[in-house]
């Protein structure tokens, strides 16, 4: 046949071509006369398709990697050749793709590697766990390149001299922050308030500690004896306080810690908890809801990382308010007109007069009391931290305690056992900056800091290395699952070499899932994997002008939320249908106000049962406020970001990127004004050159027509999306006639939907594979810091198959996924049974 | 309540110790180099303009020597003779679209080339360094924002990110050697101690480079690398060390800004720390990224929009609704116009200052090259780059001209080859380029 003769010509025609490097005789005799002919005529130099360019490749070459992986990726999907091209027959299909596979075998130990440093978060964890003092010591490191968002990407992790020199600082202040010999360091200011009683908080700070240097400005704070100081409330929109204002050294190097006590004092029990959000130096530490039963929080920061302004770090504290309430004989402080503000609530705050109700238990307001602080300003923990019960002989001035000292600090360094020759070049730098002169702890210091500076702490070792196969695992899977280095528990079955029993990953694996330290993978796993660190659109059409408007309550809750859903699919073994279509969510109050779900009180997250609610979207992804509320621009809702969003993150089956210089489609300008979406992206199917991307993205992005800008259910649109400004800051309002939404669509593989629920229903029956398959790739990447190659493909295709009956559960997923080949770096298991 | 006490530190003196050069002045005066009777090196700075300009108000219709200045330049107009507008240029083999500009409007590199992963080249600031130093400072990169990605301008020989930082106080406590004579002793003994630290970590380093394969040596090596530099830098830092701090007028250099989120003063900042940098010897290039190209929402902002009848935008949305052909007189463009305006304020500003400070010969501008421009006309666009050369007449410029060249002809590299070459660095070529542009040489 036609293509057959052509195909022959072409293999003796390469036959012929001399041999170049790099290009076995497999590929020029099998493989490249079929990439020729199906291939180049869209992948050449000229045209360019996708932006990707097949006609020089000349074999495997280890840096063509993710080419070749995307070529297998898109031949096995059956996306490419595309539908109306020629195709490969099954035998050229199984002849181009047995010789990726084979070559990506072959190059498996020279050209892949496994080793990639830790990332300024895992940094930073390792330094507080390894010194046992909890200062946030990323603020001083610069920010890590992202794979594909991720920042476990090993090709982002690089080093300059800057960044190196930046870890030389760190370090140093790591080691600066312990002590062996040293005694415990003056210079703590410990305040119970509660043994106190005084109306000006300003003048009583002066009169006790303004030798010391510490002074306020914060005006008119109670403090009760008994109960403790009063932060006055605030609302959204207020100034800020100061709370204590602490002399900083001169030399600014050192610990400062902060411990506090704090808890909600509410006059009434409809009032809802006080938001209590902390900066110290400059920074924003922190930011939570405090209980009735008080908590202790506490904060250690660097003074190199704070601001100093004349000498002094401010600690300020703020006791804010940000959930909506009504209290009954109370009128509303917000005074818009009715309709004014559609579908607001028109509930915020009870209208009080301070001058008649002047003591905080008559005001229909919640307060935060701080009972106790204590500021430690030049923090200094005995090292090795009591709590690990390790060192049994006390420490003395002798060489005997330095070299323990090191051998301990080294293999916890280096998350392995070591030897005490491995040691020796660090003890030999103590013992000359012992005869330089130096005192016993500042002569150690130095040689723990070099022991930071090497492969062994600061990077991650692959199971397939030769060394320590089983501490290198377990590493591995700390530090995904917690984001911290592996704990005791991990440790002594490494050191027993146990690891590889049957059952015990598996089970050490479901250990971490359900601890609260696996909050150190959700977070950042999640965010990453979604993109969410975008500015989230809320507009505030239903929460009244100033206060809501922009609160971080809202916004944080809606992060908190995705993360949160997450976190209990993968922790209680959900099927993975779940993620995208599900009868339950999470919700706490000011997200369930959001919605409109009554009965939620209390600013912690929990489980909600949807089965019996009216809530028209159901549980899920899609449905998060955060995720639809994040994917809007310019007044509406972005129908073809959504749709691009949605095939990039949940359907793994990104769309190629935009041409140079696409003009721009604005929905309320021009002509476009009063078209329904449908009518204005008519133009990108109308035009070939946009059709063949965006005929995938556009139907897609209808699913989502239900959303509001706030991410809000919404069953009508409106003619146009007008600006308004309230106080400066834009809103979004829709104007002119309403219609019906319009949420028909179509998926990529053609399934159509006419609504939200049925799009759900489509996607938990048809694109499973694809959500799976996607998340598997990015777990991948999160563990091992290697974008999926070929190899790893495969072996996610064969978990997939164990699971698909069982319907693709996901903590058993990740457990397969952790225990397969992919986290031994594709060597062999024997060897590591050590 | 105990008390607390920092006996175990040794009391600080304030700044003022007596040192071996000279004092100097710091808004008007000498150079180090016309203090001591040397000669003055050549200086870079490189700002870039994010997003798009106004183009109608920036390019001028004629070229030649007898252009008439678009309304954008009118705030250099005392500086005529020490400024060129380059029109033209781009980066042609590495040409990108997006936002992510700032990542190789320096380096010129095709960063999306392979697809899945992002990768870059040196940036011309960085071969200027190598060849300009040793300084205190190799070189200084500069932003609205500290971070890495589209940040920062700087990429090092491995095209990875160079830091910017956005910190004035920050910025300036590095600049300079210590004061006070026992810190400045703790400095060199610190530098002492950090050599031995790396010296003994190193050897762990290579002894494991041994052990691995060929990828992972790779990034070991590169990690080798790092450490070098940094030991190169502190041996440089040392020997700087020895000379002490200049004696200058601390207590008047301004670091925080007196409005709250002002452009002017935040730019203002900036620059004055950049004329202090140069005057003092401390760098000799200096990379400042002028703002974000999704932000920060500035306090001038909606300043202009009242004055030009724009809505409120956030700056993401002003570069595009003001940029393109929209019109002269479109109230975004001309907002966009009164920014760039802004820009050229704070550059005649700058190059004041560089004028008043003397040189060995002739002033400190005339030692310096100022390099201002963006990669943006409209929207995403990558060619014809607004570019503005200004100073550096004693490195062999000619100044006072508006250069077109035609599309694809000449592109970014050549002009920044041209730049290294005047800067006397021993290169033969940048990137692409494909020789000097002779028109902008004396």
């Amino acid at each position: 046949m036609f293509p057959r003769f052509v195909i022959a010509c072409l293999v003796v025609f390469f036959f012929l071509l001399p041999e170049s490097s790099g290009a076995g005789i497999g590929f020029r005799e099998k493989v490249a006369p079929l990439l020729e002919f199906y291939c180049f005529d869209c992948h050449n130099a000229k045209k360019k398709k996708g932006q990707i360019r097949l006609d020089d490749l000349a074999g495997f070459e280890g840096g063509d990697s993710h080419l070749w992986t995307k070529i297998y990726e898109e031949i096995t999907r059956g996306k490419m050749p595309p539908e109306d091209k020629e195709r490969f027959s099954k035998e050229e299909e199984k002849e181009v793709l047995d010789w990726i596979v084979s070559s990506f075998e072959k190059q498996a130990d020279s050209e892949h590697g496994t080793r990639r440093r830790l990332n300024r978060r895992e940094f930073a964890a390792a330094l507080q766990e390894l010194t046992g003092v909890a200062v946030a010591f990323g603020a001083g490191l610069a920010a890590d390149g992202k794979v594909e968002g991720f920042d476990t990407g090993a090709e982002g992790l690089k080093d300059t001299a800057e960044t190196v020199a930046q870890m030389l600082e760190v370090t140093r202040r790591a080691v600066d922050g312990i002590r062996f010999l040293e005694p415990e360091r003056e210079g703590k200011l410990e305040i119970d308030f509660r043994e106190h009683d005084f109306t000006d908080f300003r003048k009583w700070v002066d009169k006790s500690s303004k030798k010391e240097g510490v002074f306020t400005r914060s005006e008119g704070l109670v403090c009760r004896s008994g109960t403790g100081l009063y932060l006055p409330t605030a609302w959204s929109g207020d100034r800020e306080n100061s709370f204590l204002a602490l002399p900083a050294p001169l030399d600014k190097s050192a610990t400062l810690l902060i411990r506090l006590k704090v808890k909600a004092v509410r006059p009434l029990p409809v009032l809802p908890q006080p938001m209590l959000w902390v900066k110290v130096g400059g920074k924003y530490l922190d930011y939570q809801a405090i209980p009735d039963e008080g908590r202790t929080l506490e904060y250690a920061v660097r003074m190199e990382d704070c601001l100093v302004e004349d000498g002094v770090v401010k600690v300020m504290l703020r006791s804010v308010v940000e959930m909506p309430y009504a209290v009954a004989g109370f009128p509303n402080d917000d005074r818009s007109k009715p309709g004014e503000v559609p579908g607001g609530i028109g509930v915020y705050r009870p209208n009080f007069d301070r001058k008649k109700l002047r003591s905080t238990e008559d005001q229909p307001v919640p307060v935060t009391v701080v009972e106790s602080v204590m500021i430690d300003y030049d923090h200094c923990a005995k090292w090795p931290p009591a709590s690990w019960g390790v060192l049994e002989e006390e420490v003395t001035d002798s060489e005997e305690s330095a070299l323990a000292l090191l051998k301990l600090w080294t293999a916890r360094a280096w998350r392995r056992p070591v030897e005490e020759s491995e040691v020796a070049p660090y003890l030999k730098l103590y013992r000359k900056l012992r005869s330089d002169g130096m005192i016993f702890d500042a002569a150690l210091r130095p040689a723990f800091q070099s022991v930071l500076m090497t492969p062994g702490f600061r990077d991650h070792s692959s199971p397939a290395e030769e060394g320590f196969p089983q501490f290198a695992m377990a590493s591995r899977l700390s530090f995904m699952l917690t984001g911290r280095p592996p704990d005791g528990m991990f440790r002594e079955l490494a050191e027993k070499g146990e690891l590889y029993e049957p059952g015990v990953l598996e089970a050490q694996i479901e250990r971490l899932i359900t601890d609260e330290r696996s909050r150190g993978f959700f977070e950042p796993f999640v965010t990453q994997w979604l993109v969410m660190d975008q500015p989230i659109t809320v507009t505030m059409t239903h929460l009244q002008k100033q206060d809501f408007r922009f609160g971080r309550h809202l916004k944080a809750s809606m992060k908190e939320e995705t993360v949160e859903y997450v976190r209990l699919a993968i922790a209680e073994n959900r099927p993975a249908a779940e993620l995208v279509s599900s009868d339950w969510t999470v919700l706490n109050d000011i997200l369930a106000l959001h919605y409109g779900i009554p009965g939620v009180e209390g600013a912690h997250m929990r489980k909600v049962d949807l089965t019996d609610s009216d809530d028209p979207r159901g549980g899920g992804i899609p449905g998060h406020a955060g995720i639809q509320s994040m994917l809007t621009w310019m007044g509406d809702n972005w129908v073809i970001y959504r749709g691009a969003w949605f095939l990039h993150h949940i359907l793994d089956d990104p769309p190629p990127p935009a041409p140079l210089e696409v003009p721009e489609l604005n929905p309320s300008e021009g002509e476009n004004r009063g078209k329904s979406f449908r009518e204005v992206l008519a133009h990108h199917l109308a035009d070939t050159r946009c059709a063949s991307c965006h005929e995938d993205m556009d139907p897609l992005g209808f699913a989502f027509q239900n959303f509001d800008l706030s991410g809000r259910w919404r069953d009508q649109e409106f003619h146009h999306y007008a600006r308004k400004e309230i106080d400066g800051k834009i809103e979004w309002r829709g104007a002119g006639e309403s219609r019906p939404v319009d949420a028909v669509g179509r998926l990529p593989r053609g399934e159509k939907f006419s609504g939200y629920l049925e799009f759900k229903e489509q996607l938990a029956a048809h694109y499973l594979d694809d959500i799976v398959r996607g998340l598997l790739k990015r777990l991948t990447l999160f563990g091992t810091g290697r974008s999926p190659n070929v190899l790893d493909l495969r072996v996610i295709d064969e978990i997939m198959a164990s699971h698909r009956e069982t319907g693709f559960r996901l903590r058993d997923l990740l457990a397969d996924l952790a225990t397969s080949p992919i986290f031994l770096d594709h060597r062999t298991i024997d060897s590591l049974k050590k | 309540m105990t008390s607390s006490s920092f006996s175990r530190r040794s009391v600080l003196r304030g700044f003022g110790a007596t040192l071996a050069l000279p004092a100097l002045e710091i808004m008007t005066g000498k150079t180090q180099a016309a203090t001591r009777g040397g000669t003055d090196p050549g200086r870079l700075a490189c700002f870039y303009i994010p997003g798009a300009i106004n183009h109608y108000n920036w390019f001028p219709k004629e070229t030649g020597f007898d252009y008439t200045a678009g309304t954008t330049h009118e705030p250099l107009k005392d500086h005529r003779e020490r400024y060129s507008i380059l029109s033209g240029l781009s980066h042609i083999e590495g040409r990108i679209s997006g936002h992510k500009h700032p990542y190789n409007f320096l380096t010129g590199h095709n960063i999306a080339e392979t697809p899945g992963v992002l990768t870059n080249s040196v940036s011309f600031d960085q071969v200027a360094a190598k060849h300009l130093g040793p300084t205190y400072l190799p070189s200084l990169a500069l932003s609205w924002n500290s971070g890495v990605g589209a940040t920062t301008l700087s990429r090092n020989s491995l095209g990875v990110d160079i830091p910017a930082t956005s910190d004035y106080r920050r910025v300036f406590e590095n600049l300079f050697p210590p004061a006070d004579a026992s810190q400045l002793r703790g400095a060199r003994e610190r530098i002492a101690l950090n050599r031995s630290i790396l010296d003994t970590a190193g050897g762990d380093v290579r002894a494991l480079k041994r052990k691995l394969g060929v990828a992972d040596r790779d990034r070991i090596e590169q990690y080798l690398q790092s450490i070098r530099e940094v030991e190169k830098r502190l041996d440089d830092r040392d020997a700087i060390l020895k000379h002490g701090r200049p004696d200058f007028d601390e207590e008047n250099v301004r670091l925080v800004p007196a409005g709250k989120n002002s452009m002017q003063e935040h730019l203002e900042l900036m620059m004055d720390l950049v004329a202090l940098a140069f005057q003092t010897d401390m760098t000799r290039v200096v990379t400042h990224c002028l703002g974000g190209e999704a932000g920060p929402n500035y306090s001038e902002y909606p300043e202009w929009a009242k004055e030009t009848g724009a809505p409120t935008r956030g700056t993401h949305d002003y570069h595009h609704k003001g940029s393109g052909n929209r019109g002269g007189d479109n109230p975004d463009t001309m907002l966009i116009g009164k920014r760039d305006r802004l820009f050229m304020t704070c550059l005649a500003r700058l190059m004041d200052k560089l004028e008043s400070i003397k040189a060995s010969d002739g002033s400190l501008l005339d030692h310096t090259t100022l390099m201002m421009g963006g990669s943006q006309i409209s929207s995403h666009s990558g060619s014809s780059f607004p570019m503005l050369l200004a100073g550096g007449k004693k490195l062999g410029f000619k100044h006072g001209q508006h250069v077109r060249w035609e599309k694809d002809e000449r592109s970014a590299s050549d002009l920044y080859l041209t730049i290294l070459q005047q800067l006397r660095c021993p290169v033969e070529k940048f990137k692409e380029s494909k020789g000097d542009l002779s028109e902008i040489l004396a």
